[in-house]
């Protein structure tokens, strides 16, 4: 685990989930399933002493280093990175908002391609996640599975026979296991369909969340599903059923862009092409306008009306052009003028690139 | 409508979110909603509402009940701590609380056992009791909505499941 992979490299680097690979990759940015488990007899993060804390740090970095997917990868210790380190990992969808502000003992565990990782001392002691391109949730679930039995097999879990994996939280306990996919929506949204399939997918033990403008405001148009019991049925069943409500609202996307270029083909289109020419042109460019305007180009492109463009340039551009990606690659902190126009520049070359 | 956040501009985006059937919104100005990041919400997703809980089990300003003073032998934590953190404090406290959660479980995966991967420390034995219990529960269920050829196979499955 000590053969070097850094900060610094990964930032130069495109993660495997960024590449814009596997089915339905415009619309279904990438597919995420995470096992949460603990250690036998030991107290939950949230209370146990700094010394237990280590300890945990000191087992899972054993084990990682025992594993036949994460020996090659590295360790972070979370408290040792300065506070744009951590928001570099939060950008690139790494750890969570709770291990990037965590004050107590913790870590990430990661392999050199970024698909497989391990949050340790989050919530659980192991929070072990695999994050692929585009809809392939049964591949994230096999990985994230090979790795939990390579991880064991140096490891005792909490673990009983009639609640399954014990976890902090009862929401998590049985399989540990929440599955997600990240999809992108603008036809939903525009059409104003969105909020009846929210209310579907709910209604249906899902969770969905997501953040978008009003009206005809594209907000990103990115959201979230992702199961909501973890208790009472087989993984493979909890990933069937997420799988098949995915396909459903992937054909109520495939739908409302029909009926919007039936209805509205001038609008969408002149929506589509201005947001290009800001993103291709542009001097100045704040991390929302370039969130906004990707959203529309990668409708543009799904809609086989941009062909210059390749989703992997619209996923990069997306992730790499947030503040701490931006100063990270720069190697050096910037204002935010100086920021926005970094921002731009970068976004002309991967255009004219 | 005014931001939920600043209170001062007009709310033009809103944040969503279904857990359980409720859909809850929080109006923001797009200063706020800017300032807040989608990235940022989004990575709080995989982490299930501990108000989900809280709500169940009734969450801080309830009138303190007799189960609030049960304790952990092993890390001490009280039921009543539980109410309000939603977070368990160790293994053991699944033993301690047992009667308390198995109703709590019902409402949140609809569920009160386990049927999926167990440790491969664990012998083939409990897996195969597990199978057999699964075929019971299934069976029970599929005579009690009178769904009959249904219910003929999984007996069927559960003789062999116990020779």
């Amino acid at each position: 685990m000590a053969a070097g992979l850094s900060l610094t490299d990964l930032a130069q680097q495109t993660s495997s989930w960024m590449q814009g690979k596997g089915p339905e990759a415009q619309t279904i940015l990438s597919s995420r399933v995470r096992l949460a488990r603990n250690l036998q007899a030991t107290s939950f993060p949230h209370r146990a002493s700094p010394e237990t804390l280590q300890r945990v740090m000191d087992q899972v970095k054993y084990a990682g280093q025992q594993s036949s997917s994460l020996k090659r990868g590295i360790f972070l210790t979370m408290g040792e990175l300065a506070t744009m380190d951590r928001i570099f990992l939060l950008e690139r969808h790494l750890v969570s908002h709770e291990l990037a502000n965590a004050q107590r003992t913790c870590g990430l565990l990661l392999e050199n391609q970024e698909g497989l990782s391990v949050m340790v001392n989050e919530e659980d002691h192991l929070r072990i996640q695999a994050i692929v391109s585009g809809f392939q949730l049964e591949e994230a679930h096999r990985a994230v599975d090979r790795l939990d039995d390579e991880l064991e097999s140096s490891l005792d879990y909490a673990f009983s026979e009639d609640w399954g994996y014990l976890t902090a939280c009862p929401t998590n306990v049985g399989t540990g296991l929440r599955a997600s996919v990240l999809m992108h929506l603008p036809a939903l949204v525009l059409t104003q369909r969105i909020e009846q399939t929210l209310r579907n997918i709910g209604q249906v033990g899902f969770i969905a969340r997501g953040l978008y403008g009003e009206g005809t405001e594209v907000m990103g148009s990115f959201f979230q599903i992702s199961n909501q019991a973890t208790l009472g049925r087989p993984e493979e069943e909890i990933i069937e059923g997420l799988v098949g409500l995915t396909g459903q609202i992937l054909r109520q996307e495939e739908e409302a862009r029909a009926a919007l270029m039936a209805s509205a083909q001038a609008e969408v289109e002149d929506k589509i092409w201005r947001a290009y020419g800001i993103l291709k042109y542009a001097r100045q460019i704040s991390s929302e306008d370039v969130m906004n305007l990707l959203s529309a180009v990668r409708l543009g492109i799904a809609l086989g009306l941009i062909t210059n463009l390749s989703i992997r340039t619209v996923n990069e551009v997306l992730i790499l052009t947030q503040p701490a990606h931006l100063q990270k690659r720069l190697g050096r902190n910037l204002g935010q003028t100086e920021r926005d126009g970094e921002r731009a520049k970068f976004v002309r070359e991967r255009f004219s690139g | 409508m005014f931001c939920e956040n600043c209170r001062k501009e007009e709310a033009k985006v809103t944040f969503k979110e279904m857990v359980g059937g409720e859909m809850t919104e929080l109006h923001l100005c797009e200063t706020c909603a800017k300032r807040k990041g989608l990235w940022e919400i989004l990575s709080k997703i995989q982490e299930t509402a501990t108000s989900l809980v809280t709500g169940l089990v009734g969450g801080a300003g309830q009138k303190p009940a007799a189960e609030d003073n049960l304790q952990c032998p092993q890390c001490h934590l009280t039921y009543g701590n539980f109410k309000k953190s939603a977070r368990l404090g160790c293994s053991t406290c699944y033993e301690a609380f047992a009667k308390e959660l198995v109703p709590l479980m019902r409402r949140i995966h609809g569920s009160t056992s386990h049927v999926g991967k167990l440790p491969s420390s664990l012998d083939k034995m409990p897996r195969a009791r597990r199978e057999v219990k699964r075929l019971r529960d299934a069976l029970r269920q599929a005579i009690a909505q009178e769904e009959f050829e249904k219910a003929a196979l999984l007996r069927d499955e559960l003789k062999k499941a116990e020779s």
